[in-house]
């Protein structure tokens, strides 16, 4: 039913929660997990080191693409990664027409009984065609 | 995974598009499936969805009604429906298959989707705007039933009191 799942990862805690889902999703669907991690700048590690900054090349983005790969190949579920330096709502839903997704899972926020949406997610469903999944 | 499903719709081709959306799923998945179904006074819209499964026949969904001076309080209403049904059902997602006109943010106010995100901690599912090929053939008359599922269980025919505000 859903061959492909398109999600947003970040390290927040709504992402997160995302990519579990997701993968829950996928692993249940025999689907492939999209995993789209788009930033609108490269934030790189640096270091200060005799009174200048040094860029030590570590890019934590990839290190948790890394992270979310690992907990997806647990699952025995097959993964795609998208790192792109984009507008995330632009990147997953990018992704999600390129790929033709069947659905895309978002984040939200944990407030007082309930949750909050922010941003993200709303403009992915007013843009999204196929089905959001708001965990 | 996912396996109380309530799924709220209304007439429009977006929930048309819901309710074979989660058919699959339930087929899929076997979960079970309630359907409630909005119809609006205010706004003159008064669709009915029938229930096709062959498991059970043709049967009419569980309708409430929201009345309401403002687009804000005829939101709260349903959203509150929603709510409430899911806490009755125990469903562990919603689905929303309404117009997206509905669904979509207010200049002043929020929308139907942020309201629920905000009263319940369940996830939710904004069904597929596209009319995919498999909700054109669904709408098709259909030449024989399709095989029985027994996953799929449907609320009952008459109207839960508690979900409906006249």
């Amino acid at each position: 039913m859903f061959e492909n799942v398109v999600v947003g990862a970040t390290d927040s805690e709504g992402a997160v929660r995302a990519v579990r889902s997701a993968i829950e999703v996928a692993r249940a669907s025999g689907g492939t997990l999209h995993l789209v991690m788009a930033t609108r700048r490269r934030r790189r590690m640096t270091v200060v080191h005799d009174r200048r900054t040094q860029d030590i090349g570590l890019d934590p983005t990839e290190s948790l693409l890394a992270e979310f790969e690992r907990m997806a190949a647990q699952e025995s579920v097959r993964v795609q990664t998208h790192p792109l330096f984009s507008d995330p709502v632009e990147g997953m839903t990018k992704v999600a027409a390129a790929e033709d997704a069947d659905l895309i899972v978002v984040g939200s926020a944990s407030a007082q009984g309930g949750r909050r949406l922010s941003a993200v997610p709303k403009a992915v469903m007013d843009l999204a065609d196929c089905a959001v999944l708001v965990v | 995974m996912f396996r109380r499903i309530l799924v709220a719709i209304d007439g429009s081709d977006t929930g048309r598009a819901a309710f074979v959306f989660i058919g699959d799923w339930a087929r899929q998945f076997d979960a079970e499936v309630w359907f409630i179904q909005l119809a609006d006074e205010s706004a003159g819209r008064h669709g009915e969805t029938l229930t096709d499964f062959p498991l059970r026949g043709r049967q009419l969904a569980n309708t409430f009604t929201v009345t309401g001076g403002t687009r804000a309080a005829r939101d709260w209403q349903l959203v509150s429906s929603i709510a409430e049904a899911a806490e009755t059902f125990r469903a562990d997602l919603i689905v929303l298959g309404f117009e997206p006109g509905r669904l979509a943010r207010g200049r002043s106010s929020n929308s139907v989707r942020e309201l629920l995100t905000g009263l319940i901690d369940v996830p939710v599912l904004v069904a597929p705007k596209r009319l995919t090929h498999r909700v054109a053939r669904a709408q098709r008359p259909a030449r024989r039933w399709p095989t029985p599922s027994p996953a799929i269980a449907l609320g009952p025919a008459t109207n839960d009191e508690r979900l409906v505000h006249v």
